[in-house]
C-alpha cells in the first residue's frame, strides 16, 4: 500500500545542509498500523510529512497506493491547539473538506462524523476555544475521517493530552482502525502507545532507520538494537541508584 | 511535626474570572515533607499541583489570592515572615527547577554569567577567579562532559538536558533543604529525562535536599520518589507510600494508573476515567 | 478543568440563550461569540465614552442638519464675532456664520473623510499583506517593495502634488492620504499571515484539496482582519487629524465649507479676542480622536487571541 525507497530529505542550511531523513526504506501493507518511534531530531515527523506531500523529498521516491487526485491521505497533528481554526465552529471545520470535494449530504455526515468520534451534537456550534484539548483532537480525527480516506497519519496524537484522555483517544483511533479498516502510520516517541495500536514498528534515529520489527517482539524484548533496548528500559520508569 | 522539613496546611489559591466570579485551584491543600524525603505530587493539567509548589516559594501569580492555615519552612513560619527574608530563603534553603530551560533560563545572559549571579545570591563571596572555578566544578558534578565551553555557552545553544543540568548545578549545588522540581523531565526526551534524574538523584542524595517532584507521569514519579501525592481538581485525593501506589484505593488514582497503555499484555480497551463530580468535593489531606 | 467551570450560576432567558456551552445552530454560536465580546467591551468603561462619543457624532452627522435652525453658510455681518450665548449656542464667526450648525453640518464631512479612507485603505492593505506572507518567495518581495515605495512617501507633500495637479478638494486630499496611509496595514497583514500559514489547520485544509485561493480568502484573511482592524480605529484619529491640517494649510476643504480643520484655520486671526471660532471646532476634533483611540484599545482588547479572539 505504502512504499518507501531509500527516501531522503535535505534541508538547506547557512552554513551547507542537515540531512532530516536518510535513506529510509520501509513497506505498509493495507490495513495495516505502522508506528515510527524516535526522539527529537530523528526525523520521523519529517518523514510522515513527506507521506502527507507536506514537504518534498529530495532523493528516492514514496508511492501511495492511492487514487491520484483523492483526498485517499489525511493527517491528524500532534497539537490540539493548533489543529482548528479558531474562527470555525466545530460544524465549519467538518462542512470545509465536504464542500472542498463537492460531497453532499452535509448535515448527516457532520452528525455522523461527530457521532463516530464519541461528541454529540451539543459540540456542533462550539467554537475551538471551548473544547478541551482532547475534545479538539476528537475534532481533527473526525475532520480527517470525513472524507473517507484510506490512510491516516497520525503525528504523536496523544503527547500533548492528559493520560486519561490519552487513553480514550487511544480506544477510538483503534475501534476505527478495526471498524473502517484504515492503514495507518503513527509517529510518537512513547513505545507503549505505539505497542498498543501498532502491529510493526520502525525505530529511527539520526534521521535513520536503526531496526525494523514486530511489536510482539519488542513486548517479548526480542530486539537487536542497543538502541532499542535503551529505548525499552526507559518505558519501565527510572531505576534509582541509591535507594 | 518535628523533622518536618516543609509544611503546607489548609492552602488555597483562586483566580478572579473576568466576570469577577473567583475559581477556585487549589483548595485546603495540606502536605508534608521530610528531610531527605522525595514527595511527589501528580495529577492532571488543571489539578493545582504546580501552584501548590509555587506557593511555597511564594512564586505564585500576583494575580492568584491566596492564604494559608500554616507554610513552614524547617520550622520557620513563611507566611509570618517579612517578604525580604523570605526571598533571602529562595535560592539558599529552597529552590525551584522548571521544566523548559529554554524558558527558564536567561536568554541573553551566558551560563556562566547566570551561575555567577546565582552564587553571588546565595551568599558566595569569592573573587572572579574562584567563582569560575566553582562555575566549572557545578558544572562537572552534574556530568557536563565540557563544562568550560557549556560555561560561556548561551541558553539557546544547549540542548533540553543539558539546559536542565545547568539549571540542576545552578540551584542544587548550593544544596538547598528543599527542592520543588516541577515537571523538570516533561520537555526532554526519555532517554535523556533518565539522565537528567539520575543527575538529580545523585546531588539530591549528595545534599540530603527534601524533593518535591510535580508532575503528570505517574509511574515516573513512583519509580523516582519515596511518598506520592494524588490531586484531582485543586484537593489531594490519596497519599501513600510510593511503593503502595499500585494497592491504591482512590478511584481516580487506579483509573491514572490503568490509563497508561502497558507494553506487555495489553486490554483490548484501556480502562478510561469516568470522572465522578463527587472527588471535588472530598479531600484526604495527610 | 471543565468540572470545576460548570459550577457556575445557571443563568435564564436570553442571556442563557447567548452564553450557552451547546449553541444548536450557527447563527447560535455567532451571535454568542458577539455577546461576549460585547460584555468583554463594555466591562471597560473608557472603551464605552470612546463607542457613545462616535455614536453621538453619527446621531449628529446623520439628523443634525435637520435639526439646526440656522444656515451653516449664511452670512450676517452685523453679528459677527458674537461670543457664546442664547441666540448662538456657540457663537459666530468673522462672517455671521453660526458655528454650532457649521459644526454640525461638518460632522458629516468629518465622518465621510473617515469612512473613506477606511474603505479604501484596509482591504487594499489586508489583501497585499495576506497575498506576500502567504504566498511569499517572488510574489512576497515584489508586493514589499511596492510597499516600501508608498510608505516612502510624505503625506503632505503628497497632498500637495494632487492640490497642485487636480485642485484642491477634500476630496483630493482624501486620496493622497489613503495612497500613502495603507503601507502599515500591508506590513501588519503580511506579519499575521506569515505566522498563520504554518498552522496545522493550513496543512491539513491543502491536504483536502483546498485551493490556494480559498485558504487565503477564507482562513487567513478573516484571522488577520481583527488586528487590521483595530489598527485602522486607531489611525482613523490620525486621519482626522490629518485631513483637519490639510484644511488648515487649505489644502483640504475650501472655503465655505464648513470642515472642522478649516474653521480651526479660519479662527486662528482672532484667536486670542474671540477663543470660541477655532476652539470649538479644535476640542470637537479633540473629542472624535480621542474617541476612536479609545474605541481601538477596547477593541484590541476584545480581540485578544487568549480569549479565544
Amino acid at each position: 500500500m505504502i512504499e518507501i525507497e531509500r527516501a531522503l530529505i535535505r534541508f538547506k542550511t547557512k552554513s551547507g545542509h542537515v540531512d532530516a531523513v536518510r535513506d529510509v526504506s520501509l513497506r505498509v501493507e493495507e490495513g495495516e498500523v505502522f508506528g515510527l518511534v524516535g526522539e527529537s531530531g530523528s526525523g520521523k515527523s519529517t518523514l510522515l510529512r513527506a507521506l502527507a506531500g507536506l514537504t518534498p523529498l529530495s532523493g528516492g521516491r514514496i508511492s501511495i497506493g492511492s487514487r491520484p487526485g483523492s483526498r485517499d491521505v489525511q493527517m491528524v497533528f500532534q497539537d490540539p491547539y493548533g489543529a482548528l481554526h479558531p474562527r470555525f465552529t466545530v460544524d465549519k471545520t467538518l462542512r470545509e473538506p465536504l464542500a472542498i470535494n463537492g460531497i453532499g449530504d452535509e448535515d448527516t455526515r457532520i452528525l455522523a462524523a461527530l457521532a463516530e468520534v464519541g461528541l454529540g451534537p451539543a459540540y456542533r456550534f462550539r467554537y475551538p476555544h471551548q473544547l478541551s484539548g482532547g475534545q479538539r483532537q476528537r475534532v481533527s480525527i473526525a475532520r480527517a475521517l470525513i472524507v473517507e480516506p484510506r490512510v491516516l497519519l497520525l503525528d504523536e496524537p496523544t503527547s500533548a493530552l492528559d493520560v486519561s484522555v490519552q487513553a480514550e483517544i487511544l480506544n477510538l483511533l483503534r475501534r476505527l482502525h478495526r471498524e473502517r479498516k484504515l492503514t495507518m502510520i503513527l509517529v510518537s516517541h512513547n513505545l507503549a502507545v505505539i505497542g498498543f495500536l501498532c502491529q510493526r514498528v520502525a525505530v529511527m534515529r539520526n534521521g535513520e532507520i536503526v531496526e525494523q520489527l514486530g511489536v510482539d517482539a519488542v513486548r517479548s524484548r526480542d530486539v537487536t538494537h542497543e538502541y532499542t533496548r535503551r529505548l525499552l528500559l526507559a518505558t519501565e520508569g527510572y531505576t534509582r541508584q541509591n535507594a | 511535626m518535628p523533622d518536618a522539613l516543609a509544611e503546607i496546611d489548609g492552602l488555597d489559591v483562586a483566580f478572579a474570572s473576568h466576570d469577577g466570579v473567583l475559581m477556585p485551584a487549589v483548595r485546603g491543600v495540606s502536605l508534608t515533607v521530610r528531610r531527605g524525603e522525595r514527595l511527589g505530587i501528580v495529577g492532571e493539567s488543571g489539578s493545582g499541583k504546580s501552584l501548590t509548589g509555587r506557593a511555597l516559594l511564594g512564586l505564585l501569580p500576583p494575580e492568584a489570592k491566596w492564604s494559608a492555615k500554616a507554610l513552614r519552612l524547617e520550622g520557620q513560619d513563611l507566611l509570618a515572615m517579612r517578604p525580604k527574608a523570605r526571598r533571602r530563603l529562595c535560592g539558599t534553603r529552597m529552590s525551584m527547577i522548571l521544566q523548559d530551560p529554554k524558558f527558564s533560563l536567561n536568554p541573553v545572559m551566558t551560563v556562566a554569567q547566570q551561575m555567577r549571579e546565582t552564587f553571588v545570591r546565595q551568599g558566595v563571596k569569592e573573587g572572579r577567579r574562584a567563582l569560575r572555578e566553582r562555575i566549572v566544578a557545578a558544572l562537572e558534578a552534574v556530568h557536563i562532559r565540557d563544562p568550560q565551553r557549556v560555561a560561556d555557552a548561551y541558553p539557546h545553544e544547549l540542548s533540553g538536558g543539558m539546559g536542565q543540568r545547568v539549571m540542576i548545578a545552578m540551584m542544587v549545588s548550593a544544596g538547598p533543604r528543599l527542592l520543588i522540581a516541577d515537571e523538570p523531565t516533561s520537555a526532554l526526551d526519555v532517554l535523556v529525562s533518565m539522565q537528567v534524574l539520575a543527575v538529580l538523584d545523585e546531588m539530591i542524595a549528595r545534599h540530603d535536599t527534601g524533593l518535591v517532584f510535580i508532575s503528570h507521569d505517574l509511574p515516573l514519579v513512583m519509580s523516582f520518589c519515596d511518598r506520592v501525592a494524588v490531586m484531582y481538581g485543586g484537593r489531594v485525593v490519596e497519599t501513600c507510600a510510593a511503593r503502595d501506589l499500585v494497592h491504591a484505593t482512590h478511584p481516580y488514582t487506579r483509573g491514572l494508573l490503568e490509563a497508561n497503555p502497558p507494553l506487555v499484555n495489553p486490554p483490548d480497551e484501556l480502562p478510561t476515567l469516568r470522572r465522578d463530580p463527587a472527588w471535588l468535593d472530598e479531600g484526604i489531606a495527610r | 478543568m471543565e468540572d470545576l467551570a460548570q459550577m457556575k450560576q445557571p443563568r435564564t432567558g436570553l442571556r442563557a440563550w447567548l452564553l450557552t456551552d451547546t449553541p444548536a445552530s450557527p447563527r447560535q454560536a455567532a451571535l454568542g461569540r458577539a455577546y461576549r465580546r460585547w460584555r468583554r467591551f463594555s466591562s471597560n468603561p473608557l472603551s464605552m465614552l470612546g463607542l457613545a462619543i462616535l455614536l453621538l457624532l453619527i446621531v449628529v452627522a446623520a439628523f443634525g442638519p435637520m435639526l439646526v435652525t440656522q444656515d451653516p453658510l449664511q452670512q450676517v455681518l452685523a453679528e459677527r464675532l458674537t461670543p457664546p450665548g442664547a441666540a448662538h449656542w456657540f457663537g459666530t464667526d468673522q462672517l455671521g456664520r453660526d458655528i454650532l450648525s457649521r459644526l454640525v453640518h461638518g460632522s458629516r464631512l468629518t465622518l465621510a473623510i473617515a469612512m473613506l479612507v477606511v474603505v479604501l485603505v484596509v482591504p487594499v492593505g489586508l489583501l497585499m499583506g495576506t497575498v506576500a506572507g502567504y504566498c511569499g518567495g517572488i510574489v512576497d518581495t515584489v508586493l514589499m517593495r511596492l510597499t516600501d515605495v508608498a510608505l516612502a512617501f510624505p503625506k503632505i507633500v503628497l497632498a500637495l502634488a494632487f492640490a497642485a495637479a487636480l485642485g484642491p478638494g477634500v476630496l483630493n486630499a482624501v486620496i493622497a492620504l489613503s495612497i500613502t496611509a495603507w503601507p502599515p496595514y500591508a506590513r501588519l497583514a503580511r506579519a499575521e499571515s506569515l505566522r498563520l500559514a504554518q498552522a496545522d489547520y493550513i496543512h491539513v485544509a491543502r491536504l483536502q484539496g483546498a485551493s490556494h485561493l480559498r485558504i487565503l480568502l477564507r482562513y487567513i484573511v478573516p484571522l488577520c482582519s481583527s488586528s487590521v482592524i483595530v489598527r485602522a480605529t486607531l489611525d482613523m484619529a490620525g486621519i482626522i487629524l490629518a485631513v483637519a491640517g490639510l484644511g488648515f494649510l487649505g489644502l483640504g476643504a475650501q472655503p465655505p465649507s464648513p470642515e472642522w480643520g478649516y474653521m480651526v484655520a479660519a479662527g486662528r486671526n482672532v484667536l486670542l479676542d474671540a477663543w470660541w471660532v477655532a476652539t470649538i471646532p479644535g476640542l470637537a476634533i479633540l473629542a472624535v480622536s480621542l474617541a476612536f483611540n479609545l474605541l481601538g484599545d477596547g477593541l484590541r482588547d476584545v480581540f485578544d487571541p487568549r480569549h479565544g479572539g
